[in-house]
């Protein structure tokens, strides 16, 4: 068969012609709708961005609500009820961590509204069952939708699976590997070095001799989500949140850093003060690191009492109405702040 | 990356040295998915790779026997211990209550709960078809490991088929290809054909699917319905779209797989269906299994016997589990039911529905992750009085199967590429842009494994 330039060029430019059209349709008719569902968080900041001068953006502890709860607010909704002067809109989506702001905050428009930034900070998303969770995989098809490429190059990213793509079983592996093998190094006595091993001696002995297992269970959880210490050459959180540093500087809005309130008091009486120390440990670190590099710090590790977390029986950061109101109200203090300072400079 | 990347260096090698680059490809490609299990494969092509060579050297019908049960024994021995061994047996309370207290024996018999080689159903057959056919003085054996492990390990159709016989490509393999425009051609009609059904048809489907499958009680009896008749399209198009796109790498390489299909649903008979669906496996059993069992070359009471053996291990070579192993076994009862049925259907069209109907209702049992799901798709069809909510699908999902479908009948038994070549530029050029547009635009979103790479 005889091949000429013409006949490459025809076909060429029908094939390019086709995505050419592929992508008008899309972008016209679905991409909208297929962001709202797939991307929400993305499909909310391209209308936020205009009508707020602050975006909260968070995961499931910005909308969990009790049942018994009166207020049935969000976090961020009360934030903006108790700020002056400004406007505020929250944004979140489940399981998300700084991994996941990142691409959204890179879509945040210079020319928006938007001069400020509250980002959750989440302790245990720091923490290996965080990093190595099986969730990673439907995050990061997500991540996708959220690329600054163009609408249907992230259609087909998702589609045909480019993506970052752990498989569950190897995410578990690496998870176990780390309670097994990563040693906690500390200036006091401690039994324990690894995960593992504290787990392995934490015991509730009842009366009959047996032992009381969801307690047992529940004080496995807590030594897995916050036993750890943040490596700040390694940790992939770390390089996240510096990265989120560098893009709010480049778009100049003033970032704030919320670390969110843990049970501290359920650690403390199911394991012990060493676990407190860790989560503290881990903090202070979060804290000065940030800090320095001029963001402003909430910190509300301690701030919600035991008996404002909805869940008893998981680590989790879902609070009830009151539990909200503590944070929002730090949250506000901090924008309020930052406000009144700013206005007095003006 | 990959394709292009070995097609290139395919190409700019000396014919002598490709079969060592499609041999490194294909372990590469395996490994990826778990590099451990490359041993398995390697350990397989060797045992068969000697004993074909051992059947071939002797004279004596007792040791070619030997060897030949040795081959056959360890093929299916691995296949058990990776495939079954931990659901029939590892799973089981005596099992597990003797191997609990001892940690190390408790996670080497869970190992097996939890890793399943991909496509280790496929190449272990196709392996043992070389060693039978060697044995039945069918084939010559392979002088050279490197050719016969190629053999074994072709990546285009490693994980999920065609089934292929030795005789049919080998010598394709070991042929020196030339870079033909027709053969470019062919293999990309195919592969955009197959990523057009897998993606746009088969992914589609598969969230009508998912919904009632995984809560059949929820919804109005008629997406019940709807839910089944999606399945059966669905696993069709994933498969058929898998063996396309195979076909299509393949002919990049000058290489012809055989067709796995041909259009099965329009089958007016269990056994035509079976002529139709998954050809390479159906001949398989066939030709390994159900003629040296005597075929049906023996007594009435036999021949049901031959008959039923082969539908159940079919359904048992699709995994461990009652579900499949009841899915052949209704297979087997329906070709019964259709031999000895006294009156036959005089209209083929009736035929035709009454067959799809019949495969439709056994593959509830294939979808199903349970038997207990699997009568409760089937109770709600018939669950007319009850209530239910809707399910929201998207109608143009049902259109483009209807498209799809007239698209098959209308293209006949001939094969894509060869029915393009029947057509004006115009029109060849007319269907590929709108089934690249289709792609781009209204495939599902969401990755999706192809059903048969679990087998």
């Amino acid at each position: 068969m005889k091949i000429s330039i013409k006949h490459i060029f025809f076909k060429s430019l029908a094939i390019v012609l086709t995505i050419a059209i592929s992508h008008f349709v899309y972008k016209t008719i679905y991409w909208e709708p297929e962001l709202k569902d797939q991307g929400n968080m993305l499909f909310k900041l391209r209308e936020f961005q205009w009508h707020n001068d602050i975006i909260y953006i968070g995961e499931s502890s910005n909308y969990w609500i009790s049942p018994a709860d009166e207020d049935k607010r969000t976090i961020s909704e009360m934030v903006n009820d108790s700020i002056e002067g400004q406007r505020l809109s929250g944004m979140q989506s489940p399981a998300f961590h700084a991994g996941m702001y990142l691409p959204i905050i890179e879509n945040i428009d210079t020319r928006s509204r938007v001069k400020q930034l509250v980002v959750t900070m989440n302790l245990r998303s720091f923490g290996q069952p965080w990093i190595y969770s099986g969730s990673e995989n439907s995050l990061q098809r997500t991540k996708c939708f959220y690329q600054s490429y163009a609408p249907l190059y992230n259609r087909m990213c998702a589609a045909l699976g480019f993506y970052y793509n752990p498989q569950a079983d190897a995410q578990e592996k690496k998870m176990l590997h780390c309670f097994e093998f990563d040693t906690l190094k500390v200036d006091f006595p401690l039994k324990y070095n690894t995960i593992k091993s504290w787990c392995d001696v934490v015991k509730f002995p009842l009366p009959d001799g047996t032992e009381d297992f969801p307690k047992r269970q529940l004080a496995d959880h807590y030594i897995k989500a916050y036993a750890f210490q943040i490596d700040v050459e390694n940790n992939i959180r770390i390089m996240d949140f510096d990265k989120i540093v560098e893009i709010c500087k480049a778009k100049n809005i003033q970032l704030y850093y919320n670390i969110l309130g843990e049970n501290v008091q359920w650690a403390d009486s199911l394991v012990g003060s060493e676990l407190v120390y860790f989560m503290k440990a881990n903090r202070d670190l979060l804290m000065e690191r940030y800090s320095k590099k001029g963001v402003i710090m909430i910190d509300n590790l301690e701030e919600v009492p035991g008996d404002y977390f909805g869940e008893k029986d998981w680590t989790t950061e879902h609070y009830n109405q009151y539990g909200r109101l503590i944070v929002a109200k730090n949250v506000a203090k901090a924008l309020n702040k930052a406000f009144e300072l700013k206005s007095l400079k003006n | 990356m990959f394709l292009p990347l070995v097609f290139g260096l395919f190409f700019a090698l000396p014919h002598k040295w490709r079969w060592l680059l499609i041999l490194v490809a294909s372990y590469f490609f395996y490994g990826w998915w778990k590099i451990e299990f490359l041993a398995i494969i390697i350990f397989s092509t060797i045992v068969d790779f000697v004993c074909a060579q051992k059947i071939d050297s002797s004279n004596n019908d007792a040791v070619r026997k030997r060897w030949l049960w040795l081959s056959l024994s360890l093929n299916l021995g691995l296949l058990f211990l990776f495939k079954y061994f931990y659901f029939f047996v590892g799973s089981t309370d005596w099992v597990q209550g003797l191997v609990h207290p001892h940690a190390r024996l408790r996670d080497f018999v869970d190992f097996f709960g939890k890793a399943l080689p991909v496509g280790i159903s496929f190449y272990t057959f196709q392996t043992m078809s070389y060693t039978l056919d060697v044995y039945y003085g069918k084939a010559k054996p392979e002088k050279h490991l490197g050719h016969f492990a190629v053999f074994v390990s072709y990546f285009p159709q490693l994980v999920a088929g065609p089934i292929e016989r030795f005789s049919h490509l080998n010598e394709q393999l070991k042929k020196h290809q030339y870079l033909n425009y027709k053969n470019l051609q062919a293999g990309f009609r195919l592969m955009l054909y197959g990523f057009f059904v897998k993606m746009v048809i088969a992914d589609n489907l598969s969230y009508t699917v998912t919904s009632i499958f995984d809560e059949p009680t929820k919804w109005k009896f008629y997406w019940n319905i709807v839910g089944v008749f999606s399945f059966s399209f669905q696993i069709y198009a994933d498969f058929f779209g898998y063996s396309l796109i195979a076909q299509g790498a393949a002919k990049l390489f000058g290489v012809n797989l055989m067709d796995n299909f041909n259009l099965p649903y329009l089958a007016h008979s269990i056994t035509d269906f079976w002529k139709k669906w998954h050809i390479s496996l159906s001949q398989w059993f066939r030709d390994y299994l159900y003629i040296p069992l005597g075929g049906n070359k023996v007594s009435k009471q036999r021949w049901v016997f031959n008959i039923s053996i082969v539908f159940v291990l079919s359904g048992l070579w699709h995994g461990a589990n009652y579900t499949y192993l009841f899915w052949g076994a209704l297979h087997a009862l329906f070709y019964l039911i259709e031999r000895f049925f006294p009156f036959k259907i005089k209209s083929k069209s009736v035929a035709q529905i009454i067959t799809f109907l019949s495969v439709s209702l056994a593959w509830i049992f294939f979808r199903a992750n349970d038997f207990k799901s699997a009568l409760a798709v089937f109770k709600g069809i018939f669950n007319i009085q009850a209530g239910g909510r809707q399910l929201d699908t998207q109608p143009f999902v049902f259109l483009l199967l209807l498209m799809f479908g007239l698209f098959e009948i209308y293209r006949k038994n001939k094969r894509f590429d060869h029915f393009c070549n029947q057509l004006n530029a115009a029109k060849r050029w007319a269907i590929y842009c709108f089934m690249l547009f289709c792609i781009l635009t209204l495939s599902g979103t969401e990755y999706k494994a192809f059903i048969y790479f679990k087998f």
